[in-house]
């Protein structure tokens, strides 16, 4: 599959100040989630993206074109930036009509489709109002619909969640599996991690302005060796069981909780853990009641990557 | 579910709890330390500042070394002349500092305005006055705080170059005559470099509470003096009367250094009442606008 | 034809925002303070004697940059402040459209205000001694009239050299301050800087320096017309010996540094990078 961002050796400096700093990564069309914590370059890697800023050094690009204002990749392009700025004299429905305008939309076209994107985030009740009257989510909202109403290939998210009450949280998450499903690429940057792993496996974990990790959650954590996975199981028969997962190489240690009878198992393979693990219930006549994965998440990942 | 703290972070504190008695320091101690992170205005707007006052020293020193006889024999015929003549061109001690005052003064004030216009304005537009108001910071503490940042910035533009050129006559004078005879010079420099760097500040922080952005009160600052000399300017000529120089803040100024260092033009139609009443009357209006505004802010936080 | 329905956008866009913002009233406020001086000074003096005053030191050396600068700054560096900026420049637009666009609108307020101005001097000098004290509709229709006669007695190309120097100052000084905000990020500051610093030091020192700042061109247009206007500024010892150019060859000139400017901003902001905070 052809990827549809490719940087090379990427860099971007402000004055003395890296944000980001020799970054090679490829990324596949379908939602992809950008991470690392506060700081790390996701927003220089976003303004690079979307061409609002040139790299310092390396090559980038998008969608088979170089961002800095190339027309032709805007046509493509769907972004909503992190601030929290919109034309507050306008409505939410002339706000999305008039970026749909610079689009060479006519009035009618743009208006058809600013409105369907705006319903889309349910905020048709809201559209004729001033967007100064908004509330921090309306507003969120309103980015959101400017990003998509063009249907482009391409939409890139900077922190889309942040102001968003549960509920609406749930109905954006939605929206993008939607867009997702519909052949739409989506990269989304965000701290609410599990939200980003409900939303896709795919991470770009990036740190100190380098790129820490790609791919799938699952992958990443597996390259993870030195943090043995961690399994909680719960067994009728939990000594026995333990007695025979330690003659596994690949088990690092199990600890038996007094109280509760849990097993804590670490293991630094967890797919041969997975395979061998039937055989050994079976043999030591354990009955595993529960087998639980603790530190599989995205937040793991990112703790010990980042942590 | 019991709740619990994570004791690592969260700390109890074990100390007494004290008032600081003066406040409004910190507040000006971090305005004035903000001003210091930019450097490249500091070096465009202090170097004429610096030009200006090493031009004051050099005369200053030259003249008392012309008359001490140190540079030209004063005895050797035609050199007492020429000493006089050069010596009058150079000027004594006062009229440098008071050239030196008048030629920066625009400087001083675009100092001031620089390093004063985002004080209140930026406060507002970032909602700073929320975190300051939630401490116990009076309107007062946080009106002098604010003003000490931005005229400390005046006070190193004039004050400090007018206290430098006092240090430079006193040393290079015979018998530390400027110091023993002039004392009084040095009081007046300190007293009226104060008063201009205090309404220069003043303004500056009353045009910083109406708008909402540093950029917009810079503006406000520089419009406010063009166009009150502006019109200061056509009403005297087309009126031929002097009084409306009162709207010009830069001659009010020059009315006030004449007159404390005893160099007022009897020609002037304008006395130094009215020029005192000028200023009294900005002082007051600024502090009246200051005070409703920053209320305004305290009422919001 | 898609860069001028861009144009005509970003006109709009500018327009609407202007139209709605404060800076509007503060710059009606600074265009109306020539006016009220003019009306006080009408009732002592003759309009022949406040008009070139008025119009030359305080319209276009003061309240004409104020406004066009207050105005112009908002082309490129209010996107920027605001932040929207990204919207624009991330469609498939050409940047120069969304600045020629904007240039536009801004000019077109600018001009209007500046000539109201202007005009509104020569009005409120004439409108006093047409006796108008009362507002009486018979009055006020013979004062217009008596008025339209003191506009005509005043010298000849005196009211439509100070318009024409103010459409002009307007112009410029607006291109200024938007071409600027191009290239730095403090436009409006600089702008000031550049417009009562360094051409107020240019424009008043003699020799030909003087011919690189507007306000040499603008005082073309008022002397190349009328007579009064050159007396006045024979008056000003640093202006003295100063040989000004005709109205049509400052026009040229002026159009020349206008052309050549407009076109250096409009290729600027195709390649200039504009970092936001978050």
């Amino acid at each position: 599959m052809k990827p549809i961002i490719k940087a090379t050796g990427l860099g971007r400096w402000y004055g003395e100040v890296i944000g980001l700093n020799d970054l090679n990564v490829e990324i596949l069309p379908g939602i992809t989630g950008l991470v690392g914590p506060n700081g790390a370059g996701k927003s220089t890697f976003m303004k690079l993206l979307v061409g609002e800023m040139r790299p310092s050094s390396g090559s980038l690009e998008v969608l088979g074109h170089t961002p800095f204002a190339n027309q032709e990749l805007y046509r493509q392009l769907g972004f909503c930036p992190q601030q929290d700025a919109l034309y507050d004299h306008m409505t939410g429905l002339q706000f999305v009509t008039h970026c749909m305008r610079l689009a060479n939309l006519n009035h009618t076209d743009a208006k058809a489709m600013a409105t369907r994107a705006l319903q889309r985030v349910h905020l048709e009740n809201a559209m004729n109002r001033p967007v100064s009257g908004y509330s921090k989510g309306m507003r969120q909202r309103t980015k959101l619909a400017q990003a998509f109403a063009h249907t482009p290939k391409l939409i890139i998210a900077d922190e889309p969640l942040t102001g968003l009450d549960p509920v609406a949280r749930h109905q954006v998450l939605d929206l993008y599996r939607e867009l997702g499903d519909s052949g739409t690429s989506l990269i989304i940057s965000s701290h609410v991690l599990h939200e980003v792993q409900s939303l896709t496996p795919r991470i770009v974990l990036i740190h100190r302005g380098r790129l820490l990790a790609q791919g799938p959650v699952e992958d990443v954590r597996q390259l993870l060796s030195r943090h043995p996975r961690k399994v909680h199981l719960r067994a009728r028969e939990p000594r026995a069981l333990a007695r025979a997962l330690l003659e596994l190489p690949h088990v690092h240690s199990a600890t038996l909780e007094e109280a509760t009878g849990d097993l804590h198992i670490e293991t630094r393979d967890i797919r041969a853990f997975h395979s061998d693990l039937p055989a050994l219930a079976s043999r030591t006549r354990s009955g595993i009641e529960s087998l639980e994965s603790s530190d599989a998440s995205l937040d793991a990942v990112f703790d010990y990557l980042v942590g | 579910m019991r709740a619990s703290t994570h004791t690592e972070i969260y700390r109890p504190f074990t100390g007494t709890l004290r008032e600081h008695p003066r406040r409004w320091v910190t507040i000006g101690v971090s305005s004035a330390k903000q001003g210091f992170k930019r450097k490249l205005p500091a070096l465009l707007l202090f170097t004429p500042v610096a030009i200006g006052c090493v031009i004051a020293c050099f005369r200053v020193y030259f003249r008392f070394q012309l008359l001490s006889g140190d540079l030209v024999n004063i005895n050797s015929p035609g050199a007492a002349g020429i000493t006089l003549m050069v010596t009058e061109t150079l000027g004594d001690v006062v009229s440098n500092i008071f050239t030196y005052t008048q030629g920066m003064a625009f400087f001083s004030l675009m100092i001031v305005a620089w390093y004063g216009a985002g004080l209140i304005a930026e406060d507002r537009r970032l909602g700073a006055n929320l975190l300051y108001f939630s401490r116990p910071i009076s309107r007062l503490d946080y009106l002098l705080g604010k003003g000490a940042g931005a005229a400390f910035f005046g006070f190193l533009a004039l004050t400090l170059p007018c206290l430098l050129v006092c240090s430079v006559a006193t040393f290079t004078s015979p018998e530390w005559s400027f110091i023993v005879e002039e004392w009084a010079s040095i009081l007046k420099v300190i007293l009226f470099s104060s008063i201009w760097v205090g309404t220069v500040t003043v303004l500056v922080l009353t045009i910083s509470s109406l708008v909402g952005r540093k950029s917009h009160a810079l503006i406000g600052i520089i419009g406010a003096i063009v166009l009150s000399s502006g019109v200061s300017t056509v009403l005297a000529h087309l009126f031929n009367e002097n009084s409306f120089s009162l709207l010009n803040l830069f001659q009010n100024f020059e009315r006030l250094g004449e007159w404390m260092f005893d160099r007022w033009n009897p020609d002037r139609k304008v006395t130094i009442t009215q020029t005192a009443a000028a200023l009294g009357g900005l002082w007051t209006l600024c502090l009246f606008i200051l005070a409703v505004r920053v209320r305004k802010m305290e009422v919001v936080a | 034809m898609h860069f001028l329905k861009t144009a005509w956008l970003m006109s709009r866009l500018q327009m609407r925002s202007l139209v709605l913002s404060r800076r509007l009233l503060i710059c009606v406020l600074l265009a109306s303070a020539p006016i009220a001086i003019a009306w006080f000074a009408g009732g002592h003096q003759h309009a022949t004697d406040i008009v070139p005053f008025i119009g030359m030191f305080l319209v276009l050396q003061v309240v004409a940059p104020l406004i066009s600068l207050t105005v112009g700054s908002s082309v490129v560096t209010e996107e920027l402040e605001n932040r929207t900026i990204t919207y624009i420049f991330t469609r498939p637009t050409d940047r120069a459209a969304f600045f020629l666009g904007r240039l536009a609108s801004s000019t077109v307020v600018s001009t209007i205000l500046v000539t109201i101005s202007s005009a509104g001097v020569i009005w409120a000098a004439t409108y006093p001694q047409a006796g108008q004290a009362n507002f009486k509709r018979e009055r006020i229709r013979r004062g217009a009239h008596e008025m339209v006669e003191i506009v005509r007695d005043l010298p000849e190309g005196l009211a439509t050299g100070l318009i024409a120097a103010s459409v002009v100052a307007a112009i410029m000084y607006t291109l200024i301050s938007a071409g600027l905000g191009v290239f730095f990020r403090r436009a409006m500051i600089l702008s000031l800087v550049y417009t009562f610093a360094i051409e107020g030091f240019l424009a008043n020192i003699p020799g030909s320096t003087q011919k690189l700042s507007v306000q040499f061109y603008l005082r073309s247009f008022l002397t190349d017309v009328h007579e009064m206007s050159a007396s006045i500024l024979s008056e000003i010892p640093m202006l003295t010996g100063t040989t000004l150019y005709t109205a049509p060859e400052a026009l040229t000139r002026l159009a020349a540094a206008y052309s050549v400017f407009l076109l250096i901003s409009a290729l600027g902001i195709r390649t200039r990078q504009y970092m936001m905070t978050s």
